[in-house]
């Protein structure tokens, strides 16, 4: 049991802090030989969060919103295609939600855009009310999003980073209110420019998933 | 010289598609030659695009004076479907960086006779939500695209907030903005 949980912020229906977790892979599992997911995997076992496992890169998910699923939006009953149609209970079960990727320029890869576009729609991750926005996942009160940048800090703070403005920014408008934000990233992937980031970003890794 | 017009709408019945139609006739009315890509009808794939494909893009864009992307902004962003046409056909599948120009060369070189680039987009959300959710869309275009055309390139923002809550002389009226507006990028340019 944490600190972190006293206070009145912690969920009050989970046990010893476990949280019930979907982990969300858009990186690339053949860098690093897969290094990072392990990583994130061991940190979010040794708390004993209950983790379902998104992997974006098994089996035949299609990144592009499709022409049955964009019809299907507005009308109710979403989530028609196979490939994404056991993503919303799934997502409307979760306590947590956390991210991995790599960045394409500085936003978001395809796969992973692609899982946000066609996932969170209409009656799963929002509801729309004469229009307007209301949240459909109360339920999350922590997202994490964990970050592999080419690009230095700075070039991708000039850059606007534009995933961690979709999967913080946009996506605080549909989760808990209280929900704690958190962001790990990896900048400069240069070989010669990583060791002692590395290690910092693993240790960072560690403190946020584990603490969650 | 011709204008590249890119469609990313999965629906061809949709309002995105009707602006496109307005934005190819348009440039074709004001003499800028459109030549349309529709990444869905073309069964362009975001993740596994084959190399014939990203060449024939390739060549399209090369030989292109202009830019106009047509597409709806979903989740603040461009979809998934145009950022993984700009991944492997703007930037050939790697990460072009400001300040090392051996992996801008070739994305500068593809871009080199655009005279400007239009995005032409919709939003479900109001103009307010869009900018609290931090318009991550126009910020990759402003500040990942933008700085590797040339000194000299446009860029305009044509957009259409809180379509959701729209009327119909609404979207006519944003018919008729395009309309305006392009023309007189193509008189500017």
């Amino acid at each position: 049991m944490r600190a972190g949980f006293a206070g009145g912020r912690g969920l009050r229906d989970c046990q010893n802090g476990a949280v019930r977790v979907v982990l969300v892979l858009a990186d690339e599992p053949e860098i690093d030989d897969g290094g990072l997911r392990r990583a994130v995997e061991a940190a979010l076992a040794s708390a004993d969060h209950d983790v379902d496992l998104v992997d974006l890169h098994e089996g035949d998910f299609n990144a592009a919103m499709s022409a049955a699923g964009r019809r299907a939006y507005h009308s109710g009953q979403p989530l028609v295609e196979p490939d994404v149609a056991d993503y919303g209970p799934r997502v409307r079960a979760a306590e947590a939600l956390i991210f991995v990727y790599r960045a394409s320029w500085t936003g978001l890869p395809p796969r992973l855009k692609g899982f946000v576009d066609r996932t969170f729609v209409p009656g799963v991750g929002f509801h729309l009310v004469d229009g307007k926005l209301q949240r459909g996942l109360v339920g999350v009160r922590r997202l994490a999003v964990i970050a592999i940048h080419d690009r230095t800090r700075s070039e991708v703070f000039r850059n606007r980073d534009g995933g961690r403005r979709i999967l913080l920014r946009t996506m605080r408008l549909i989760v808990n209110p209280r929900c704690r934000r958190r962001y790990v990233a990896l900048y400069d992937t240069r070989p010669e420019r990583v060791a002692a980031a590395r290690r910092r970003f693993a240790a960072k890794l560690d403190r946020v998933l584990v603490g969650l | 010289m011709s204008t590249l017009v890119v469609l990313c709408h999965p629906v061809p019945e949709s309002f995105v598609a009707a602006v496109a139609a307005q934005v190819t006739e348009t440039l074709d009315d004001a003499g800028a030659e459109p030549q349309v890509l529709d990444l869905y009808a073309d069964g362009f794939s975001p993740t596994d695009a084959d190399a014939a494909t990203v060449a024939a893009h390739q060549e399209a864009l090369s030989v292109a004076g202009a830019l106009v992307l047509v597409y709806p902004t979903w989740w603040s962003g461009l979809p998934a479907m145009l950022t993984g046409w700009l991944e492997h056909v703007v930037a050939g599948g790697s990460t072009p960086r400001p300040g090392r120009p051996e992996t801008t060369a070739a994305s500068r070189e593809l871009l080199a006779n655009l005279r400007y680039v239009a995005a032409v987009t919709s939003h479900g959300s109001s103009k307010w939500v869009n900018a609290v959710q931090g318009e991550a869309g126009l910020h990759f275009l402003r500040r990942s695209l933008h700085p590797l055309c040339p000194a000299n390139c446009r860029l305009k923002w044509l957009a259409f907030y809180d379509s959701d809550r729209s009327s119909m002389a609404d979207r006519q009226g944003f018919l008729a903005r395009v309309d305006r507006r392009l023309r007189r990028l193509v008189q500017l340019s």
